[in-house]
């Protein structure tokens, strides 16, 4: 593929291992981007960022209008919804979701009136006069999510200001197949840069720099002339050479600071925060235009893909439609995201989600064997976090999570770098899947059964509470029992005692009576 | 006289040493058993009785008196690999008169046919029914620890164990299976 000779403007750093795969980004980059017809059906799914699962705000039989807010963030960390379309709300109920085990979750479906009315937009042409609050309320109320793959709520990874010195915009775009940044990039280089610069205000001063792969020349000379255009000299474009997994946070981090970020730690303790720059053209639209999150550039390609490109698709477009839209048939096998990280769909209903960075349509292919592990320590040398895979395997195979814990399972960025280089067909990051996943759930477990434990003791000491006051209870109405009676029988003796006075001072007055009669 | 200073420099090593120890033995003593805690902190907190104990404390006494290891359904054959890791015992199959290790349930109380007797939540270990005299009794389900407990004393038998379902949330990776053949040479 044609490489840019253009000459990075900072010093680029190494990072380890990484792999050059086949990269397949031709296919899709060459067009101009396209729309779509407007899909009759959308299927939103309320649980499509990091965070907690919206909260619907619209019922069935609603008519809605584009962008309007259909469901509602769930305190701070979650996200706004918004109609992709103008139309009706057919069903708020569990339905296919685009997730690796194919269950249903629940879902708003919208049925489109193809009238594509917007609702009233706040636009904002002097963003400058806004402050740092009401930036981020609109960015919050937008829904806009990390559009590199992780959907983190933006508002939460620009909440924190202090000690941040360094925005990258990431565009490396490192997976094979995908070419939506690519593609963004030549298109929109002005508006990202202006996204960017939205963001560079939330800072008091703030350095920016733009990291992209050098297999992107077309990319790299858009922004050069976007920068020219907006006269924005202080931004630094970084050219780092392709290799995958540079696009992935950290590693992007390293190429162009030459610092890891610490173990367990956020970029933000580098004084670095970095966002996708499909994120910054989407801070763009929501604060500029005033329009929500309602739609994204996707990557559509593969090889059963008949009109491979990039398309503007509204979320919550089911897989389906985007397949008869691309006339392609022959494939059978979908896939969302990219070959290294991407998952199967196991259910074309489901639609798409602010992450749906790429869509690959392909023919079933039968998996190569898994073989033995020969100890050939290839995934060590490809992998960019500096872990021991195989390692990680046999423990994950065995498991033995806290083994793996012990080998920093959990800062495996799953690129999938070690799978793609065994020599034995090992599908290594799905055990490494399989070994976080036991242990989060475990993790869980082991608080349930921390606050049942609590409970039972809570209770157990209630109880014997509640027993040592009753017998306190009996005691003391024994005791005022003891008493009543004690008193009762000195009254009867003063009575006694009243009674034989009386007696004696009758018997005296009868005596004198009879003395002197 | 080699002999005596030898004999005396060691008599007063061991008077500083048994000073340092008796120090120690009351500066840093703990309090309970820690070990009970420790197995405890292994079982699931079901509080079921099915070891035969009344609760999960208990059980933890008895093993660390020297009670087996395998008489813990809801904990599995994985608690027993984590009770003898603990305490350096070997690892044996479950006690299968204790019961079987099923799926993680919850209690669910068919609403209308409750009389609002109080019997299960007497009956609860964990405090997780909620109810009063005559009126209708529910499950708190997030703090139900599935112990079977509450069925057996319900006069009007509307308590059914519901197996918990998999959600999004809980939902777990399974065996590897591989994507799509990218394994060409760049």
């Amino acid at each position: 593929m044609e490489r840019s000779t253009f000459k990075s403007e900072i010093p680029i750093y190494q990072i380890p291992g990484g792999i050059h795969p086949a990269e397949h980004k031709t296919e899709s980059n060459q067009a101009a981007i396209q729309k779509l017809p407007l899909g009759k059906e959308f299927t939103i799914n309320l649980k499509a960022q990091a965070g907690k699962r919206c909260l619907p705000v619209v019922s069935v039989g609603d008519k809605v209008l584009k962008g309007q807010v259909i469901a509602e963030s769930d305190g701070i960390f979650s996200s706004y919804q918004h109609a992709p379309t103008s139309g009706t709300i057919t069903a708020i109920e569990k339905l296919p979701i685009a997730h690796p085990s194919g269950m249903k979750d629940l879902c708003i479906r919208l049925e489109a009136d193809s009238q594509d009315q917007w609702c009233d937009l706040k636009a904002t042409k002097k963003y400058q006069e806004l402050n740092r609050e009401q930036l981020l309320a609109r960015i919050f109320e937008a829904g806009i999510v990390g559009l590199g793959g992780a959907s983190f709520p933006s508002h939460i990874k620009l909440q924190r200001q202090d000690g941040i010195k360094t925005l990258i915009l990431n565009a490396a775009e490192c997976e094979p197949y995908i070419s939506c940044d690519d593609r963004l990039l030549q298109e929109h280089s002005k508006q990202i840069l202006e996204g960017a610069m939205v963001i560079a205000q939330l800072y008091d001063d703030i350095e920016v720099i733009v990291g992209i792969e050098d297999n992107k020349p077309k990319a790299i000379q858009a922004l050069v002339d976007a920068r020219e255009a907006c006269n924005k000299k202080n931004i630094k474009i970084a050219v780092v050479p392709t290799k995958y997994p540079s696009g992935g946070e950290k590693q992007l981090i390293q190429l162009l600071t030459g610092k890891e970020v610490p173990k367990g730690g956020l970029p933000a303790d580098l004084g670095i925060v970095m966002h996708n720059v499909a994120t910054c053209f989407a801070i763009y639209e929501a604060i500029i235009e005033g329009k929500p999150l309602i739609k994204r550039l996707v990557t559509l390609t593969g090889e059963g893909c008949n009109q491979p490109g990039n398309y503007w698709v509204p979320i919550g477009t089911p897989i389906h439609e985007l397949v008869s839209a691309t006339n392609s048939n022959r494939a059978n096998h979908y896939i969302m995201g990219g070959p290294m990280m991407g998952f199967d769909i196991q259910n074309t209903e489901a639609g798409i989600i602010k992450a749906t960075n790429c869509v690959i349509m392909n023919q079933q292919n039968p998996r190569d064997a898994e073989m033995a592990c020969i100890r050939c320590g290839a995934c060590m040398d490809a992998c960019p976090a500096s872990l021991l895979p195989q390692q990680l395997y046999w423990h994950a195979k065995s498991d033995e999570f806290e083994k793996a814990e012990e080998y920093d399972l959990f800062d495996c960025i799953e690129c999938g770098a070690c799978a793609y280089v065994c020599p034995s067909n090992i599908p290594l990051v799905q055990y490494y899947r399989y070994a976080k996943s036991s242990i989060r759930n475990q993790r869980v477990e082991k608080s349930k059964a921390d606050k049942a434990r609590e409970r039972h003791e809570a209770r157990q000491e209630r109880l014997e509470r509640v027993k040592r006051e009753k017998a306190e209870k009996h005691r003391k109405a024994a005791e005022a029992r003891r008493k009543a009676a004690e008193a009762a029988g000195q009254d009867d003796a003063k009575k006694a005692a009243v009674a034989a006075a009386l007696a004696r001072v009758q018997a005296k007055k009868k005596n004198q009576k009879e003395e002197s009669s | 006289m080699d002999l005596i200073t030898a004999v005396i420099i060691l008599s007063f090593l061991a008077l500083i040493f048994g000073a340092i120890l008796g120090f120690a033995s009351i500066k840093f003593k703990v309090e309970g058993d820690p070990i009970v805690d420790q197995i405890n902190d292994v079982l699931p907190q079901t509080q079921c009785g099915q070891c035969g104990y009344p609760g999960c404390k208990p059980y933890a006494q008895a093993i660390a008196n020297g009670d087996e290891i395998n008489k813990c359904p809801p904990g599995g054959e994985a608690g027993v690999k984590a009770l003898a890791d603990l305490l350096g015992r070997e690892i044996i199959p479950l006690d299968e008169e204790r019961g079987e290790t099923g799926p993680v349930t919850v209690a669910y109380i068919r609403e209308d046919e409750c009389i609002g007797c109080t019997k299960c939540i007497q009956a609860c270990p964990v405090d997780a029914i909620l109810g009063a005299p005559k009126l209708m009794h529910t499950v708190i389900v997030d703090e139900c620890t599935g112990c079977d407990l509450c069925v057996e004393p319900c006069p009007v038998d509307c308590i059914d164990m519901l197996e918990v379902p998999e959600t999004i949330s809980n939902w777990k990776w399974q065996q590897p299976e591989m994507k799509i053949d990218f394994k060409e040479v760049s």
